[in-house]
């Protein structure tokens, strides 16, 4: 496999936990959940703090279980706020952040011997994108059997119209809770991951995350729609988002560095990245929007 | 609660107060009894329904549900079943038509009553493959009324509020609909408040069942009678202040 399209797998499998667990946040429950980000973070740290005691598999385990818990923090600050989405992710990253300040110590990051970084194996070579593979693929199939199973409909249906409680007999605060911890110890998973492979965990890791999920699943979404593939969202719409997501990267990373060499440094610099992505978003939606006039879909946002 | 236990459903001095408008109430409805409520509008009908389906909190007063030997302890709303306006307060479009119907309480028995009822689209939903992929946003806002509807009917809610549901259905579905609601009605443990601003409906039908009709006027309660009670459809819309079909 050539280093490009090597980068090009280990990064779209990295990624998937991520936008897996955004998936849920952001186009199921229409929840903007900047705790993505501290969880994340928590994740990594935890899965490096415990990689020390135990195997990589049962450490990158803790970091979904600390994903898990920041999403419990979340969803009692959501029950107790009165339901106020954007400020309940708020306060939770404030307060995770300072959680991940405790939990690093008197360290800023936390950097891993090369032995214990991934699962034991060497980095060279594709094991480490088998094991991401293997992970993607688990993360994906818990998702899309959750989203067909009994919670995962009413979930949705919670999630796009709360008002339905009413008529169904369902609890908000308690599907939001559900929903809002898995997709947090999706997330954790990610970032323990993450911070196994690389052998370094930090509490500045995160930011950016939810930008990056929202255009990615945003990218996923308008492309399965503009394609017509489907009508609504679906957990497809995460994997076709992180892969248009991570090829754009990768892609302007390649063009960055060319344009550097041949013409000039200041034309494109690394953090255009996102601003590429962007641009296919705005340029998508435009097609959509010339092309199919009678749909609503989560680009409401 | 077990089956046979509902008894009746009591609004004693049911108040609710908003800066420029008042609703008072006082009455009950009892198992097996279809109960009309027709006004104009900004009567108050709807904020009734709201008060009794609890999405609104009262200003002082009961809403009291009774059984065989007392009250019904348990959390109203969980015994009461809210059929709105509109259907798209209580549904997700983006949702399967399918995969609404399996979070009802008894998908078999929606199967059932669609065939019953004459609702073709509803059932080639449910039983061809070709088209179990439809979404609750492909339906009509009458098929999605009735679906809506049907579901509510198979609900175990002792109480069923019907807000205005039968407008936007077309004759036959209508009737059908209507035998429906009666027959789930008198068999069961239920019964049934309906808001209807269509007098010469009301009058049709309060008259095969004998019916009583609650006339509402500025939140407060004109009169609780029969239509032959209150002379007719038009003494009845001369009281509710609503223009009929026929004027």
């Amino acid at each position: 496999m050539s280093s490009f399209a090597g980068d090009l797998t280990f990064f779209f499998f990295a990624y998937l936990p991520l936008m897996m667990g955004a998936y849920i946040s952001i186009l199921i429950l229409r929840f903007p959940d900047l705790t993505i980000e501290a969880s994340w973070c928590i994740g990594g740290i935890t899965a490096c703090s415990m990689v020390s005691y135990c195997h990589p598999l049962l450490a990158s385990l803790f970091g979904l279980f600390a994903g898990a818990v920041c999403g419990v923090l979340t969803s009692v600050i959501f029950s107790f706020t009165g339901r106020t989405k954007l400020l309940s992710g708020l306060i939770s990253y404030t307060i995770l952040e300072a959680v991940g300040f405790h939990l690093l110590g008197s360290k800023s990051s936390i950097f891993l011997n090369r032995s214990e970084s991934m699962f034991g194996f060497s980095l060279a070579g594709s094991t480490p994108v088998l094991i991401y593979a293997l992970w993607g693929i688990v993360v994906t199939l818990v998702v899309c059997i959750w989203q067909s199973s009994q919670w995962g409909i009413k979930t949705r249906l919670i999630g796009e119209n709360p008002g339905s409680s009413l008529f169904f007999k369902l609890p908000i605060s308690r599907h939001f809770a559900g929903a809002l911890i898995l997709s947090n110890a999706l997330v954790g998973l990610g970032g323990g991951l993450w911070g196994l492979y690389f052998g370094h965990a930090s509490n500045m890791q995160g930011i950016g995350l939810v930008l990056k999920a929202f255009l990615a699943l945003l990218l996923g979404d308008e492309m399965l729609r503009l394609l017509r593939v489907t009508k609504r969202s679906v957990p497809l719409a995460a994997i076709v988002g992180t892969g248009l997501f991570v090829l754009l990267y990768q892609l302007t990373e390649k063009l960055q560095v060319y344009v550097a060499t041949r013409v000039s440094e200041q034309w494109l610099k690394p953090n255009d990245k996102q601003f590429v992505v962007a641009l296919v978003l705005v340029m998508l939606l435009f097609a959509r929007r010339s092309k199919i006039q009678d749909r609503n879909s989560v680009s409401d946002w | 609660m077990k089956n046979g236990d509902f008894k009746k459903l009591r609004c004693s001095n049911l108040v609710k107060n908003y800066d420029e408008f008042s609703l008072t109430v006082n009455f009950e409805v009892g198992k097996s009894e279809i109960f009309f409520i027709c006004g104009h509008n900004g009567s108050g009908k709807s904020t009734l329904l709201r008060l009794i389906g609890g999405r609104e909190f009262k200003t002082s007063g009961e809403v009291t549900l009774e059984k065989e030997g007392g009250l019904i302890n348990e959390r109203l709303h969980d015994h009461v079943t809210w059929i709105p306006q509109n259907v798209n307060d209580v549904v997700a479009n983006s949702l399967l038509v399918r995969e609404i119907i399996k979070l009802s309480e008894n998908p078999e028995r929606i199967r059932e009553l669609s065939s019953s009822i004459g609702a073709s689209w509803l059932y080639q939903i449910l039983k061809t493959r070709r088209e179990k992929k439809k979404l609750v946003r492909e339906l009509s806002g009458g098929q999605k009324q009735l679906l809506v509807g049907l579901m509510a009917l198979v609900s175990s809610g002792n109480v069923l509020l019907l807000d205005e549901v039968f407008r936007s259905l077309d004759d036959s579905t209508m009737t059908n609909y209507w035998n429906m609601v009666k027959g789930v009605v008198k068999s069961a443990d239920k019964c049934a408040l309906v808001v209807s601003h269509d007098l010469d409906f009301v009058a049709q039908k309060s008259s095969e069942t004998n019916a009583r009709i609650m006339v509402l006027r500025r939140g407060e309660i004109e009169g609780i009678k029969t239509i032959d009670e209150w002379g007719g459809v038009a003494e009845l819309a001369t009281v509710a202040a609503i223009a009929t079909g026929r004027d």
